[in-house]
């Protein structure tokens, strides 16, 4: 069938940015425990509080077991034979991006992300990550006019240790997962972002993270804070080199927003995913949490996840002042042999909270794609209410949708609505297109887009052209 | 009795408490043995179980129960001739206290071939179906219930339906629980086979006349072959101190279609596990749910509706109320697997919380794995409509009343979609005994 080609052509498009830099790393011995985490700190200079903080999460990780109660299946992750932290050689501290080795500058040409072209035409401000350390940091003095705070998490450690003694591990706890305190020892950099009271953040802030060095997994923690009546965007977009061997990748997200606060969390992912046979990909492991701390605060996740081998991801908020909110929107897209396991979790403990979760997920070839999502809400979270909609659709008779919705209520003032929906493309409506002369592509990508409308929306513009344009490329040929 | 709970566990002593295994024909002595093998010296679930999550044993596994046979005389109302529904007068079972009661059962006026007989009668006999079909159905992964029913039971109900013979009027399987002193555990077993084109519909009704502590822990397994209907409908009026875990499932072939209605009222602690397999093309299944909690009564019903080939289709509707601290948990899978083109799957879960310490958890479940399906789940949790509360208000009722008329129009449907006249009115009754209802339609008319 014609259909069935063309959706198979589409889903058999080639990774796109698989190539590897040759950069010279500060290797680091294999595996993990208390003397690496030691030296991880030393080589950072921190602080006694921070050092104390990665111990403890290290003892506890020790204790702790991988989590297997996700509808995904991976082998056993070796982690003796894991290095824990990778960073491109030091080099001293840096003025402007030409002192970035051109390496580096040109894997992120290749990747269409123009460091020094992005400075003037995006208005964005770049934090690039490179393999776990922060390379260079543009639109800093904008930001700092306007009284943002916005740079790598080591530089913060450095320059305000008290707001990350106060905000770090104050919404994702050292020990609270496997992969979190994991990550808690071991983190090597990531992003900090610290809005203050009133302020409305002058652009969208946006890092890029790049997998990078065969064997290294990476550990990226990113902190944020919106003080009272302030304002913050964030969007974070990945793309990953191919390699055969998995790489593991266990980051961790913390937002706070205190009274009337806002954050918006926007995510692109299209890390590699391995091949049609499901060799080499990446492990997602990530633990992204918000807390609406203060009253009327809102949080708003939204995510487009196209990539990694196996994605175990569950952006949740917890509303704890009264009248916040949470949101969540999401698209996941899985392909060859890819398995997903994401959702959220909306905790309602203040009152009169309110919910939104909007989930499109998509499963092709012999994929297996899971929405789960827990929706709680406490004794004490009067008139609070929840929507959620999970809507999947299926490309192919070999792939699987799964849905795991938990609801928990309480309280007899709440509300909680769910609804899920499991379809395929009808071939009336790729008919119906046709006869108004759009080829099959086209019109399965116009239906494809349409049946993720309503989280692309939520996309700020740039990320929402990529997001587009990235479905289309992994779908093409493929939807029928 | 403590230091016994200490040293072994509660499932086996449950098997221990009845003494040596019987044994019987080799199919059922060999059932047996594999079953008490396969639980001997396993713990109950802990809440750590994903399908315990929201239900926990540990009351249960520290209580113990003498087998309900060794209760010498039971304590028998004289009443028991009027829980039989009218329309199953000439066809009935009675079991006290899980032990048959020939004295109060009747088959009469049922077309040739049709088999209504004890389980253990038949099994003892050796009848060649009954033999074969016994055991072959009722699987959950890794759950001590069916094998711990396996390996003890002994009465239960056998109904065997020729094919092409059509039973208008239902069959009623009524057990009674009788007010004892001693806390006693039963292990009921039913097994209906339904052969090519027949027509029947069970009920299954379990009441508790005390108020006393037991434990009930039946296993219900159904075939239906070729183009057969079935209509089941279980009460679960146990008393509200007795635990009631039961477990459904039913095999359904071609073109056959299975109703079953399960109404969950009594027990401290009632978990129900339904299991309907659509194993061949153009059936269809209906696993609706009514589910009344309230004092500190926890209800947990799981489904599992599992669609194997293509063109069939399955509906469910299971609807809780939840009053004072009751707890009501709600866990329905729909699979759909591989080969399963063309199905359309729908289930809907209504949780209606009247008090402000009440508690629902619920978890719809999709797991599907063909693509071109109809598949959809909806779950709501809610209070009643303000707008109706306020409506009948300003028609004069009072607050209670009307949170009371609209409970029962919330159970109505339910109740409304069972085909026996005479239970729609009992169970009418029973939610009108719970939402107090009766006071303020009587004011109305």
């Amino acid at each position: 069938m014609s259909d069935t080609q063309t959706i198979e052509s589409m889903v058999k498009q080639p990774y796109k940015y698989g190539f590897k830099t040759n950069v010279e790393y500060d290797y680091f011995p294999k595996g993990l425990n208390e003397d690496i985490v030691n030296m991880i700190s030393d080589i950072k200079e921190e602080p006694d509080f921070l050092r104390e903080f990665r111990l403890k999460a290290y003892r506890n990780w020790k204790t702790m077991k991988d989590p297997l109660w996700a509808n995904i299946n991976y082998p056993k992750i070796n982690y003796d034979d894991i290095q824990f932290y990778s960073s491109p050689k030091k080099k001293p501290q840096l003025d402007s991006l030409d002192e970035v080795d051109p390496e580096i500058l040109e894997t992120y040409e290749k990747l269409g992300i123009p460091l020094s072209e992005q400075k003037m035409l995006a208005g964005v401000a770049v934090d690039a990550v490179f393999d776990s350390v922060s390379v260079a940091t543009t639109f800093k003095e904008k930001l700092a006019e306007a009284g943002v705070i916005f740079c790598s998490l080591s530089e913060a450690v450095q320059k305000y240790p008290d707001l990350i003694k106060e905000y770090m591990g104050s919404v994702v706890p050292y020990n609270d997962n496997f992969f979190a305190a994991m990550n808690s020892a071991v983190f090597s950099d990531g992003s900090f972002c610290y809005v203050p009271k009133g302020v409305v953040s002058p652009m969208e802030l946006s890092t890029y993270f790049r997998i990078n060095n065969e064997e290294s997994g990476q550990f990226e923690r990113t902190l944020i804070v919106a003080e009272e009546d302030s304002f913050v965007s964030y969007l974070e977009g990945c793309t990953a080199p191919m390699f055969s061997k998995n790489q593991l990748h266990a980051a961790v997200v913390e937002l706070v927003a205190l009274d009337n606060a806002q954050i918006k969390y926007s995510t692109v992912q299209n890390w590699y995913s391995g091949n049609e046979k499901g060799v080499g990909g990446i492990f997602n492991f990530v633990t992204k949490r918000g807390l609406c701390k203060g009253d009327h605060s809102k949080i708003s996740w939204t995510q487009v996840e196209t990539g990694s081998a196996i994605t175990w991801k569950y952006p949740s908020v917890i509303m704890k002042g009264d009248n916040s909110t949470g949101e969540f929107y999401s698209v996941a897209v899985t392909n060859d042999k890819m398995e997903a396991d994401t959702g959220t979790k909306m905790i309602h403990l203040g009152k009169n909270t309110n919910s939104t979760i909007i989930s499109k997920g998509i499963a092709a070839g012999e994929s297996q794609n899971s929405y789960r999502g827990l929706v709680k809400i406490g004794p004490n979270a009067k008139n609070s209410r929840n929507y959620s909609v999970c809507d999947s659709m299926l490309i192919g008779d070999r792939c699987g949708a799964h849905t795991f919705p938990y609801l928990e209520a309480k309280n007899n003032s709440s509300s909680v609505e769910h609804e899920a929906t499991t379809s395929k493309i009808g071939e009336d409506q790729i008919f119906y297109l046709q006869q108004r002369g759009l080829d099959e592509e086209n019109a399965v990508s116009l239906i494809i887009n349409g049946f993720c409308k309503e989280v692309f929306k939520e996309l700020p513009m740039e990320f929402a052209v990529e997001a587009i344009k990235l479905l289309g490329i992994k779908l093409e040929g493929s939807v029928g | 009795m403590t230091d016994i709970t200490k040293e072994t566990n509660f499932l086996d002593r449950m098997i221990d408490s009845h003494g040596p295994m019987q044994t019987g024909y080799d199919r059922v002595t060999e059932l047996r043995r594999k079953a008490a093998d396969d639980i001997t010296g396993r713990d109950l679930p802990t809440t750590r179980h994903e399908e315990w999550k929201y239900c926990s044993l540990k009351k249960l596994s520290r209580e113990s129960f003498i087998p309900a046979a060794e209760i010498a005389q039971p304590d028998l109302p004289d009443n028991i001739a009027d829980y039989i529904y009218p329309e199953a007068e000439h066809h009935h079972l009675t079991f006290i206290n899980g032990v048959y009661s020939e004295k109060w059962s009747k088959t009469d006026k049922l077309p040739q071939g049709v088999i209504v007989a004890n389980l253990a009668d038949v099994l003892d006999e050796g009848n060649p179906v009954a033999l074969e079909h016994i055991g072959q159905y009722a699987r959950w992964e890794d759950d001590p219930f069916v094998p711990l029913n396996t390996s003890v039971f002994r009465d239960g109900a056998f109904i065997h339906v020729p094919a092409s013979v059509k039973i208008e009027d239902p069959i009623q399987l009524l057990f009674i629980n009788t007010d004892e002193k001693e806390q006693y555990f039963m292990t009921p077993r039913c097994l209906v086979v339904g052969e090519r084109s027949s027509e029947i519909t069970v009920v299954e009704d379990h009441v508790g006349f005390g108020d006393n502590v037991y434990f009930n822990a039946p296993v219900s397994e159904i075939k239906l072959a070729e183009n057969s209907h079935m209509t089941h409908v279980k009460l679960q009026r146990d008393s509200r101190k007795a635990y009631h875990i039961s477990r459904l499932a039913a095999d359904i072939s071609r073109d056959s279609n299975y109703k079953s209605y399960a109404v969950q009222l009594g027990s401290q602690l009632s978990r129900s596990d339904v299991k309907a397999v659509l194993t061949d093309e153009n059936t269809h299944a209906t696993l609706d749910g009514l589910v009344m909690v309230n004092g500190d009564q926890l209800s947990d019903t799981h489904s599992i509706m599992d669609h194997t080939m293509p063109n069939c289709t399955s509906h469910q509707l299971h609807k809780c109320i939840i009053d004072d601290e009751g707890t009501s948990v709600f866990n329905g899978k729909i699979f759909v697997r591989q080969d399963a083109q063309k199905t359309d799957a729908f289930q809907e879960n209504r949780n209606l919380q009247l008090s402000d310490s009440g508690t629902a958890y619920a978890k719809p479940q999709l797991e599907i794995f063909a693509d071109d399906v109809s598949c959809s789940h909806g779950a709501t949790i809610g209070q009643l409509d303000p707008d109706q509360v306020f409506y009948l208000k300003t028609r004069g009722l009072h607050e209670s009343q009307t949170r009371e008329i609209l409970t029962y129009g919330f159970a109505l449907d339910v109740i409304e979609s069972i085909p026996v006249a005479s239970i729609q009115e009992r169970l009418s009754k029973e939610v009108e005994k719970f939402t107090k209802a009766s006071n303020s339609i009587k004011q109305l008319v």
